[in-house]
């Protein structure tokens, strides 16, 4: 049986070839592009599940290592910084190195170590005392680029710095990331969106000259073939295709690796060598949608099941009612209700979301044939011609047929049009301040270090606070602004000079004849520029305090003229890292807004790419239904042309009954595209609600890809006429 | 006890009644024709007593079992055995050749491979079809593709022959040698034949001819 099933598949000829192919193309596709995912998505999760070294906290007094973590910034990037001594036999050494470096040596990332060797040492060396003694292994490290250093130094030098803590052993429990639901919400999505088109696609592609093969098979169950043994010459055809796609899937996946592993996710790159899908993922991926395509095959020749005579009885199958909105509203509903009472729900519940997604997507599927038979009522009452009423007619018998040649370009365009809302929104939210006057100005943060161990407190006693200071000021360009701690205690009020605020009028501006001000900087320490951009300039109350010199030194603002000025001043300022607050690097506020701007480009970035792809896919079951629905109905188009219907009415009519449902299903999914971004959006940028829209890049994609839409049917017609010659009238 | 038996039997598609209480009985090695004009029916009884339908009421009886009330599967299988069938055109796969499509039922069967090829060339020479084996459908006349089809459709010896218009697509000469052939083979094989056809020179070939009109068998003329 499978020697015969084989023989069909193999010499079923050039439909049969074509339909093997075209599976052949969109299995590989689909195989390729999960790869990709699942490969991300793995590099992902071993990133998050990587030994949190930095995260070591815990203290002990018979502790062998003397411990000081801290973090640096240079030229757009942070640098993981920890200073450690061995005070005892036995220390313990962290992950990515087989022992801590002595006094005097440090090891670096290796990406670390080569801007080592570019930099000017004013700039970057001078920050790290000692040589270098070899590089810091992957099991440390996010990913090739990141930078880090691990410094050896003298016991005693070390124990004086604050914020030094005596330890046992590293930390190497997993990081996790607060952002993990959302990441793991982005990658559903994202396999979401490309499967569920592919699936269409390849659904489209089986039913190549579906009713011919309808024939055949009803030939074979006429002389005895079971239920069953059809069900294996189908699913042989699809399995054939799904196998030779899964072979051309891991192909096109090792292809795109290299490009695939030099995705920043995080906002940065991940290893070459973690960016794999997993040999348990390759099996997955290569049985999942092998399978997958298998059932899409055998449900689209589920109709030969019915009679050994095939399809020729089928009754016509009664119109769409009205219920198929339904799906479509409550999935809307389950997604958006939600969300727009709770903002932030979505980060709780991403099975909720994504299962109510699931919900929309099939809902607008199963819309699409009732909304194409609303179209096609439409056109009835305006019929343009022979065309119009054969194309009217035809959408209102078959509206799930025509519906079906849409539905992957549909998806993607509801698709497309919510991440294309959604991303936007987050990137406006984030960019609007970081042009604004103070993108050059370093903010630093201090605490005090003697204090540390016992708990946080904020600003530098005056004593403490003076090196800080002479050393900043020494660096030619740069002018520091002190902002105090009136009272010395914790709090949102800082004191400042009218003298020195009068350099950065953008931040505030003090009433004519003060000396001093109070300002509320608790939105300076933030990372969401644009919130602070809102906020600017700070109201301004009087200060009692003439002096301020001999307050708790709380930040310092330091306006530089330039890069090489900026990267002096984090040089000056390092040999103080312990006082600065923890988890801050010292930055400009320009600095911040570019790091978050930069994440939210790539996730930009891969969502057009993301939808592109869909669209390319959708774009190509289009074609393939369109050319497929042309070979099925040869017989009634050459019947139309032999009774005097000319190839331009053929022509018009398959352009109307293809095009109607695309613009207006295209159209609803646009709609519903907007629906399901909106309460996103607004959980991104809750003050930006007013209008979610996407960007003109958007609709120059969407634009393009119903230009390619029309361009594929378009191509398709030539077809028509070769089918449709008068020569083909005799069809068996 | 008659081979083939319709009691009664009603079917519709949709709202469209195509029998109203047809019945019929087929006696063990005879050649029944079906006559009648189109939409009369014949075409559904013949579907019915071959088991491609089932009636909504009434019964089917062969060989004194009861077929209608059978499931898909069981009635698959004696299409597969018990029944042969030659239709107008659309019934031979244009994918295989004209051995394969002759040995396909057997393999269909389970037969094996070698037995149901050598089982299948016998044909060619009884067919006047010899050297064309290789040759697929769209290679051959129709003349040839219905001698191939009369051939797949004995090639199990079955114990009925259904024949739906089989010289429907012919010229009427070439349908005349098709019809001598098939009558001739299944005389040969000793099998039951049900054809239905408008054609008086094919109902000629028949030992008996019925006419169907409006869904139901009404008259029966003994050749």
């Amino acid at each position: 049986m499978f020697r015969l099933g084989l023989h069909l598949t193999l010499r079923s000829g050039r439909e049969g070839l074509v339909r093997l192919l075209v599976t052949t193309a969109a299995v590989g596709v689909g195989v390729g592009l999960l790869l990709s995912v699942l490969a991300m998505f793995n590099a992902y999760r071993s990133t998050i599940d990587r030994p949190c070294w930095e995260c070591t906290e815990k203290t002990s007094a018979s502790g062998s290592v003397l411990w000081n973590y801290s973090q640096d910034y240079y030229d757009g990037a942070t640098i993981e910084r920890v200073d450690v001594a061995a005070v005892a036999p036995g220390a313990p050494t962290m992950p990515g190195l087989a022992h801590l470096p002595s006094a005097g040596r440090y090891f670096a990332s290796p990406a670390l170590a080569k801007l080592l060797a570019g930099a000017p040492e004013d700039r970057l060396g001078a920050r790290f005392p000692g040589t270098l003694a070899g590089t810091v292994g992957p099991a440390a490290l996010d990913g090739p680029d990141e930078l880090v250093i691990v410094v050896g130094r003298p016991a005693a030098e070390l124990r004086a710095l604050p914020r030094t803590i005596r330890v046992a052993a590293v930390d190497t429990d997993p990081r996790g990331l607060s952002t993990s639901q959302f990441y793991q919400f982005g990658f559903a999505l994202g396999t979401v969106a490309l499967l569920v088109p592919m699936m269409v696609l390849i659904g489209n592609a089986t039913r190549i000259a579906a009713a011919r093969r309808e024939e055949r098979y009803a030939a074979m169950r006429l002389v005895g073939a079971t239920r069953r043994q059809i069900g294996l010459f189908a699913s042989m055809e699809s399995v054939a295709g799904a196998v030779a796609g899964a072979v051309l899937g891991i192909g096109l996946y090792e292809l795109l690796r290299p490009a695939i592993a030099r995705i920043p996710l995080l906002g940065f790159r991940f290893f070459s060598t973690a960016v794999t899908p997993t040999g348990s993922g390759i099996a997955g991926a290569v049985i999942v949608v092998p399978v997958a395509a298998a059932v899409a095959g055998l449900i689209a020749l589920r109709r030969v099941g019915i009679s050994p005579l095939g399809v020729s009885r089928r009754v016509t199958p009664p119109a769409p009612r009205a219920w198929r909105i339904i799906p479509l509203v409550a999935g809307l509903g389950v997604f958006c209700i939600p969300l727009t009472a709770d903002p932030g729900r979505q980060r709780h519940s991403p099975g909720l979301a994504v299962g109510s997604l699931l919900l929309v997507m099939v809902g607008l599927l199963v819309a699409g044939p009732w909304l194409s038979m609303m179209s096609a009522r439409l056109l009835g009452r305006w019929p343009a011609g022979g065309a119009g009423l054969l194309a009217a007619r035809r959408l209102a018998d078959s509206p799930r047929v025509a519906f079906r040649a849409v539905s992957g370009l549909v998806l993607a365009v509801m698709i497309g049009t919510a991440l294309a809302s959604i991303v936007p929104a987050a990137i406006a939210s984030e960019k609007v301040g970081s042009s604004g006057s103070l993108d050059d100005v370093l903010r630093v943060g201090f605490v005090n270090g003697k204090r540390l161990n016992q708990g946080l407190d904020f600003g530098l006693t005056p004593a403490d606070a003076k090196p800080v200071l002479d050393a900043v000021a020494a660096v030619p360009g740069a002018d520091p602004i002190p902002l105090y701690h009136p009272s010395g205690g914790e709090g949102p009020a800082v004191v400042v000079r009218c003298a020195d605020l009068a350099r950065l009028p953008a931040l505030a501006t003090c009433p004519a004849g003060a000396a001093t001000v109070l300002l509320d900087t608790g939105a300076v320490y933030t990372d969401n520029i644009s919130a602070l951009d809102r906020l600017l300039p700070l109201p301004t109350s009087p200060a009692r305090v003439g002096d301020p010199s001999g307050l708790l030194l709380s930040d310092l603002l330091v306006p530089t003229d330039s890069a090489a000025t900026l990267e002096r001043v984090r040089t000056a300022l390092s040999p103080y890292a312990g006082l600065v607050e923890p988890s801050e690097s010292p930055m400009t506020f320009g600095e911040v807004g570019h790091v978050r701007a930069e994440l939210y480009d790539e996730i930009q970035r891969v969502v057009t790419l993301v939808a592109a792809l869909t669209m390319l896919i959708a774009g190509s079951s289009l074609a393939v239904a369109v050319a497929s629905g042309l070979v099925e109905r040869k017989r009634p188009f050459t019947l139309l042309r032999v009774s005097g219907t000319t190839t331009g009415v053929l022509y018009r009519t398959v352009l109307l009954e293809t095009v109607l449902p695309l613009l207006t299903a295209t159209l609803v999914a646009f709609g519903v595209g907007l629906l399901l971004a909106y309460p996103i959006a607004r959980a991104l940028a809750p003050s930006r609600h007013a209008a979610v829209l996407p960007g003109a890049g958007y609709y120059l994609v969407l634009g393009a890809g119903l230009a390619v839409a029309l361009a594929l049917i378009g191509a398709c017609l030539p077809i028509l006429g070769r089918l449709t010659a008068t020569r083909n009238v005799r069809f068996e | 006890m008659s081979l083939l038996v319709a009691d009664t039997l009603t079917k519709s598609f949709g709202s469209t009644p195509a029998l109203r209480g047809a019945s019929l009985t087929v006696e063990r090695g005879e050649i029944v024709a079906v006559m009648g004009p189109s939409g009369s029916g014949k075409s559904t009884l013949l579907h019915c007593l071959a088991g491609i339908f089932t009636p909504e009421s009434g019964e089917v009886w062969f060989d004194g079992a009861r077929v209608d009330t059978r499931g898909d599967r069981e009635r698959t299988a004696l299409r597969r055995t018990a029944f042969g069938f030659v239709f107008q055109f659309g019934q031979l796969v244009p994918e295989l050749s004209a051995v394969d499509n002759i040995a396909l039922p057997l393999l269909l069967d389970g037969v094996r491979r070698r037995t149901a090829y050598a089982r299948a060339g016998e044909w060619f020479a009884r067919l006047g079809l010899d050297g064309l084996e290789g040759r697929r459908m769209g290679e051959l006349s129709g003349g040839q593709a219905q001698r191939v089809a009369v051939g797949r459709a004995l090639v199990t010896k079955p114990a009925v022959l259904f024949a739906d218009e089989p010289t429907g697509a012919l010229d009427s000469l070439t349908g005349e040698n098709v019809m001598d052939l098939l009558v001739e083979t299944v005389r040969a094989e000793g099998a039951t034949v049900l054809i239905v056809t408008h054609d008086a020179r094919v109902a000629a070939h028949a030992d008996r001819r019925v006419t169907v009109s409006d869904g139901k068998v009404v008259t029966g003329v003994r050749v």
